[in-house]
């Protein structure tokens, strides 16, 4: 960009841009659009991902990615989402401090040499997932953070338990919750930080963690280094980013970020008909099942009458993936399909299926079930925000 | 230890005794916090730079001045197609819940200007 200030795509601008700084565009297909979008190389430890917003940035991941081999998604095309602006950009690893303080018996400032080597080290394979992945597909459509599929990504995590942090500074009696915040902070000074907080037991479950590691190496910077929290089967708003404040308290949390962002319908699948208003809202939590396929993309071309094979990923939210189904007739009839191996309850797991297909446009739906029983419905769930969505996903191909 | 992380430590108490900024650029490079096979190395990252606009337009001086502090034009110009009264509250809610600070009187013609390019996106 030479010494000129740049007019971005979207809302049917994209012949805007200059063609001299045409970028690799990316088309998400977001029903009545603008679904183009830049494909960005320029963010540290970051490799081609989708650019959403440069500031604070919002990257989201390709879905060819997930096409695997691994169910494990590389650190440097893992999305990226922040809500405010000021994000250190320098962290010395030296000075670093986790405050641990609010209603326990002993305050406690933790170094990272004392994470990594004072407390028991755990590892669990888990899938953050923003609440508002997919949002771009609702219909009717929402405002917010307009994403694709791709605001998900599934990590081996290593770090120390929550419970053994809470514990060393014991929780005193009648405290209700732990809220956690991150060194990012808001540009005004009137705003709320961002920050998030768990019922007590939630907290001390043993399985939210403190993880300073993502598939076996520092977390990358836009991914919340050097530590970030850990909430297993709950959506990503949980997982605060450079984490370095956990404050145990003894009343209801006021932040906007809990009492007013990130609330769903209080009703099945958070689902609400478009244009209901009033209805009793909650703060979002468990993330339900979800499959996708991954070597097919909407308007993909196949051969008809041989067999093709489909593959993906699915996830079972709060509990393991019990089976995958393919179907070609809008869901009156259901393939099974074969699972790969089990990695992890709160991970991906992938699935592959042999299909032949009649000549013409084939809708391909693919429902993801859980240990729970689970599954996902073939109406889509709508709610204002455009969080929890939860129906299963078609893609339509042409088999010649 | 080897010289060069020998050498290193001692470019590292030299800078310490200069200035704190010097100590920072010298751990990043040759330092970390170990412990059971994981380092974790200290940072120092730059975001790439953000100079996108809104499309000239009528009033474009007045969203450039009260949207782009924040997030990028991004944030605004990949909504989908929105009718001038979501835009309103739109509007109120970066004042109220995030603290823009936008004057009342500035709000009409804010609202004017987003509903306008936006009525250029399909419905849906
Ligand atoms: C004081 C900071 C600030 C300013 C100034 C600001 N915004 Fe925002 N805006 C935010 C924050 C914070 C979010 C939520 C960010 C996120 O979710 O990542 C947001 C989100 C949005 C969204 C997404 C929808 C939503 O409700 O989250 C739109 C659209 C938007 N802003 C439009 C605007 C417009 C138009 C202006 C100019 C009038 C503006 N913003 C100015 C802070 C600001």
């Amino acid at each position: 960009m030479v010494g000129r200030r740049r007019v971005i795509g979207g809302m049917g601008l994209a012949a805007l841009a200059s063609p001299a700084l045409a970028q690799k565009l990316f088309d998400l297909g977001l029903p009545g659009g603008p679904g183009e979008r830049e494909i960005t190389t320029a963010y540290p430890q970051k490799g081609a991902m989708i650019l959403q917003r440069a500031r604070p940035p919002l990257l989201e991941t390709p879905m060819s990615v997930f096409d695997g081999p691994d169910v494990f998604t590389p650190n440097d095309r893992f999305f990226v989402r922040w809500h405010w602006g000021d994000i250190p950009a320098v962290i010395n690893v030296d000075t670093f401090r986790l405050a641990v303080r609010g209603a326990v018996q002993t305050p406690l400032s933790l170094s990272l040499a004392d994470l990594l080597r004072d407390f028991p080290r755990v590892e669990l394979a888990a899938i953050n997932q923003c609440s508002g992945n997919s949002r771009g597909l609702f219909v009717p459509r929402v405002p917010g953070a307009q994403w694709g599929h791709g605001a998900m990504g599934n990590a081996r995590w290593w770090g120390v338990r929550l419970k053994d942090v809470l514990d060393r500074a014991g929780v005193k009696p009648g405290a209700l919750a732990v809220r956690f915040d991150g060194l990012d902070k808001p540009l005004v000074p009137k705003a709320d930080d961002f920050a998030k907080s768990l019922a007590l037991d939630h907290a001390r479950d043993g399985e939210v963690m403190i993880a300073y590691a993502q598939n076996g190496e520092a977390l990358p910077w836009l991914n919340g280094f050097p530590l970030r929290l850990v909430v297993p089967g709950w959506f990503s708003t949980y997982w605060i980013k450079m984490l370095n404040d956990i404050e145990v308290i003894d009343a209801p949390d006021s932040n906007y970020w809990m009492t007013t962002a990130y609330k769903i319908p209080d009703t099945p699948l958070a689902n609400v008909v478009p244009g209901t208003t009033g209805f009793k809202t909650v703060p979002i939590s468990t993330m339900p099942p979800r499959a996708w396929i991954t070597n097919l993309s909407q308007g993909a071309k196949v051969r008809a009458g041989r067999a093709v094979v489909l593959r993906g990923i699915a996830m079972g939210g709060t509990e393991s993936v019990a089976r995958v189904e393919i179907s070609s007739d809008n869901g009156r009839t259901w393939l099974p399909t074969t699972l790969g191996p089990d990695r992890g309850r709160y991970g991906f797991r992938r699935f592959d299926v042999s299909i032949t297909l009649p000549q013409g446009e084939v809708p391909l739906s693919v429902r993801a079930t859980n240990r729970a029983g689970e599954t996902q419905p073939m109406t889509q769930n709508w709610n204002p925000g455009g969080y929890r969505r939860a129906g299963v996903e078609t893609i339509s191909v042409t088999a010649a | 230890m080897n010289i060069s992380r020998s050498a290193s430590l001692l470019v590292l108490a030299l800078a310490l005794s200069a200035t704190g900024t010097a100590v920072f650029a010298q751990t990043s490079k040759t330092r970390g916090v170990s412990g059971r096979g994981l380092t974790l190395p200290s940072v120092n990252m730059t975001l790439p730079a953000d100079s996108a606009v809104f499309p000239d337009g009528p009033h474009a001086d007045t969203v450039n001045a009260n949207c782009l502090s924040c997030h990028s034009a991004s944030m605004v110009l990949y909504q989908p197609r929105l009718a001038a009264a979501d835009w309103r509250k739109i509007v109120e809610k970066m004042r109220d819940a995030y603290g823009a600070p936008v004057e009342a009187a500035d709000i009409p013609v804010i609202v004017d200007y987003l509903a306008t390019l936006s009525a250029k996106t399909p419905a849906r």
